[in-house]
């Protein structure tokens, strides 16, 4: 089944009535290319057509219907209608109508489905084919909204798997996951006390105490696979950071390239501390300090030489007094001369004194001169200094070419992870529970299974919880299992498929393919991942796992995409232009002027796509209505606020000015 | 449904050791409620069918 849009009409919402026609492959090339000034009301068309085909629409809130309102003319009601083709390969085309009315007095919605088929009924009536389709995950592979487009191929950001189990229904048999833990409950719950049990308060008591204990496992179950979640993204966003910060990150969080620069840094600054004390052990000498006293020194001790002074001491002489009646110099000594030498005796020198000064001019005779060695060394730490000034300023420019916030960011997603580490450990760790009869204390899956086996085991003493336990966990176990295998071999062939695609899109020489499908696609050559492709390999490798998966599910949707070439440069957007045709039945594209460049000459040369020129019917654009007054009527449609154009030369033309 | 998501459950059945009944029935489940063949009010009764068949697969 191919699904193609027809038609789209707007009426008083946030952008002109338009009544939009579409082609598909089986009236024309299946390209159609919008253009529409900034403010037209783009974005608005983008999401009530993902507000019909998810058919959240039929949940909108009243302030999001009011948001649709056009408030100018401020309308009571509006209208979106969204006409849709089923082509089916052996039964005739269904064509039917999504219709969405605004009321915007309450602010509410009605939804009504007109089908040629099956006339006009109140609500959206869905063939059922199509109905497991119309939903969020699967609508999101096929309509793809300016940046998020990159998501899907970017780790850590998009995920594809949510996309995939809904295409292929294995989401919709998760659901019975659920339903076989309600089944459960319910079962226990309605169980009835056997007729032979004699304490029947005993056994309701363990009933609802296993009941207690289920819902209790359950809420730690899923607060397991929220912790599990969140780690998983914390380390994709790590990663994304790591790589965008383009070092390797060690688990101390430091990067490779800091933790060599701190290393030399601390090593020049243990090597100058070790030369300044070995400078500073030279410099205890006294002579070191100063030229002037180790120079002054000299002379005192030259002078002292020459006056072959300190000579003797005061103890010298008493003891020569006491032995002899002549001086040193010969003269006699008479009892004048005793008492002037014994009355002056005490400012002698003594014995200390003399030793003192004799060992100073010892140390002043010593011929240990380190004022080269000094020297050498000073110039050695100097040396070491520039060093380390050079190795500072070296590391602070790294530090500054480093973006701080994502530094900061990566800090904050380490703490992140640690914490989610430590809580996922600790419900996953094996312990026992504490107090049977109190389930609400327990944080832990296995205290929980312990507990559930414990009771299912005391019960089944007087009933058959164990073996309705056991089918249950087995039924659950089954449901889980066959939906893990299943996806792993649908991903498989997906990455085939997809590979087998970009052979054909992508440009010769593209060393681009996916190597697997994780979370994200996962981009690589020759078994190396590669971060992220370029413009065109990403657009081109979305645009694959698009088709492949709706290829795969045997269903063919439109590709919407705004801006479809807005990233690539121009060979790409040549080649992207000649092989858009191939990639989709019908594919719808919301394109810039600056986007025409090579890309529309490529696909002009391949193709006829369908141009759609939307501009408001404002004063300001009376030029271009003037040029759609000359178009045919085939070519143009009017309404009171808004003009279409199909015509080829009127989309070529620069739409700079106009609105 | 997808052919792969019922040889997927045939693996796992047999794994598990559940007999053919058992699987058919789980099998005719998933099929109901891939192409919603089957109302929320109705599964209950059938998960009940499928704990007698895998009762019955492990008392083999």
């Amino acid at each position: 089944m191919k699904v193609s849009i027809t038609k789209i009409i707007t009426r008083n919402l946030r952008c002109p009535d338009l009544e939009i026609l579409f082609d598909d492959k089986s009236n024309g090339s299946g390209v159609n290319l919008i253009q529409m000034p900034n403010g037209t009301g783009k974005t608005t068309i983008i999401e009530l057509l993902e507000g019909v085909l998810t058919q959240k629409a039929e949940d909108w809130r009243g302030d999001e219907v009011s948001n649709f309102k056009n408030t100018t003319t401020n309308p009571e009601n509006g209208e979106f209608i969204l006409s849709l083709k089923l082509a089916y390969p052996n039964k005739k085309n269904h064509e039917l109508s999504l219709n969405l009315s605004f009321d915007f007095l309450s602010n509410t919605v009605q939804t009504t489905t007109d089908s040629k088929e099956y006339g006009f009924s109140q609500g959206w009536t869905i063939p059922k084919e199509l109905a497991p389709f119309l939903q969020e995950k699967c609508v999101e592979v096929f309509v793809f909204k300016g940046d998020k487009t990159e998501d899907i191929v970017t780790q850590g950001i998009g995920d594809a798997q949510p996309s995939i189990k809904a295409f292929f229904g294995l989401s919709t048999i998760a659901k019975l996951v659920e339903e076989n833990s309600l089944f459960y409950k319910n079962k226990l719950r309605q169980l009835e006390i056997p007729t032979n049990i004699t304490n029947k308060q005993n056994f309701e008591n363990k009933k609802n105490l296993l009941q207690a204990w289920n819902d209790r496992l359950e809420l730690i179950t899923t607060k397991h696979k929220e912790i599990k979640e969140a780690l998983e993204q914390v380390v994709a966003k790590k990663n994304v950071l790591k790589n965008e910060l383009g070092q390797l990150i060690s688990s101390s969080g430091k990067s490779e390239e800091e933790t060599k620069f701190t290393k030399k840094i601390e090593e020049l600054n243990e090597l100058s501390s070790a030369k300044m004390n070995e400078i500073m052990s030279l410099y205890r000498d006294p002579f070191s300090f100063s030229s002037n006293i180790s120079d002054s020194f000299t002379n005192l001790k030259n002078t002292l030489d020459d006056l072959q002074l300190p000579g003797t001491s005061r103890s010298f002489f008493e003891n020569y007094l006491k032995k002899h009646d002549h001086c040193l110099c010969g003269t006699e000594l008479d009892e004048e001369k005793v008492h002037n030498i014994k009355t002056n005796i005490s400012h002698f020198l003594t014995d200390k004194d003399i030793g003192i000064i004799e060992s100073i001019k010892n140390e002043g005779d010593s011929e240990d001169d380190n004022s080269a060695e000094i020297d050498s060394l000073t110039k050695e730490l100097n040396q070491l200094i520039d060093q380390l000034e050079q190795a500072r300023e070296k590391y602070k420019n790294f530090q500054a070419s480093i973006d701080m916030d994502k530094i900061n960011r990566l800090t904050e997603l380490t703490t992140d992870e640690a914490k989610y580490v430590t809580a996922k450990n600790n419900i996953e760790k094996e312990i026992t529970f504490e107090d049977i009869n109190k389930p609400e204390k327990c944080t832990n899956i296995n205290a929980c299974n312990l507990a559930i086996e414990k009771l299912e085991g005391d019960l089944d003493k007087i009933g058959d919880i164990k073996d309705i336990a056991k089918a249950h966990k087995l039924f659950d176990d089954v449901v889980q299992r066959t939906l893990t295998l299943a996806h792993e071999g649908l991903k498989e062939q997906l990455v085939t498929k997809i590979n087998e695609k970009l052979k054909k899109y992508l440009r010769p020489g593209s060393e681009i393919e996916v190597l697997n499908i994780d979370k994200n696609i996962q981009l690589g050559w020759n078994n190396q991942t590669k971060e992220k492709g370029s413009g065109a390999q990403n657009s081109i490798t979305i645009y694959s796992f698009a088709t492949s998966i709706l290829e795969r599910a045997d269903i063919g949707f439109p590709l919407i995409v705004d801006h479809p070439v807005t990233n690539m440069d121009l060979p790409s957007r040549k080649h992207v232009g000649e092989k858009l045709s191939e990639i989709s039945h019908q594919f719808i594209g919301f394109i810039i002027d600056s986007e025409k460049p090579s890309f529309l000459s490529a696909l002009e040369s391949f193709d006829k796509p369908k141009y759609i020129s939307i501009f408001q019917k404002i004063e300001g654009n009376q030029s271009y209505i003037d040029d759609l007054n000359n178009q045919p009527d085939d070519m143009k449609y009017i309404s009171d606020n808004g003009c279409i154009c199909y015509d080829k030369e009127f989309f070529h033309k620069d739409q700079e000015g106009i609105q | 449904m997808e052919k792969i998501i019922s040889e997927s459950l045939e693996v796992v059945c047999k794994e598990l050791g559940l007999n053919d009944s058992a699987y058919k029935a789980i099998c005719t489940l998933f099929e109901d409620q891939t192409s919603n063949n089957i109302s929320n009010a109705d599964i209950p009764s059938r998960i009940d069918s499928i704990y007698t068949l895998i009762k019955d697969s492990l008392d083999e």
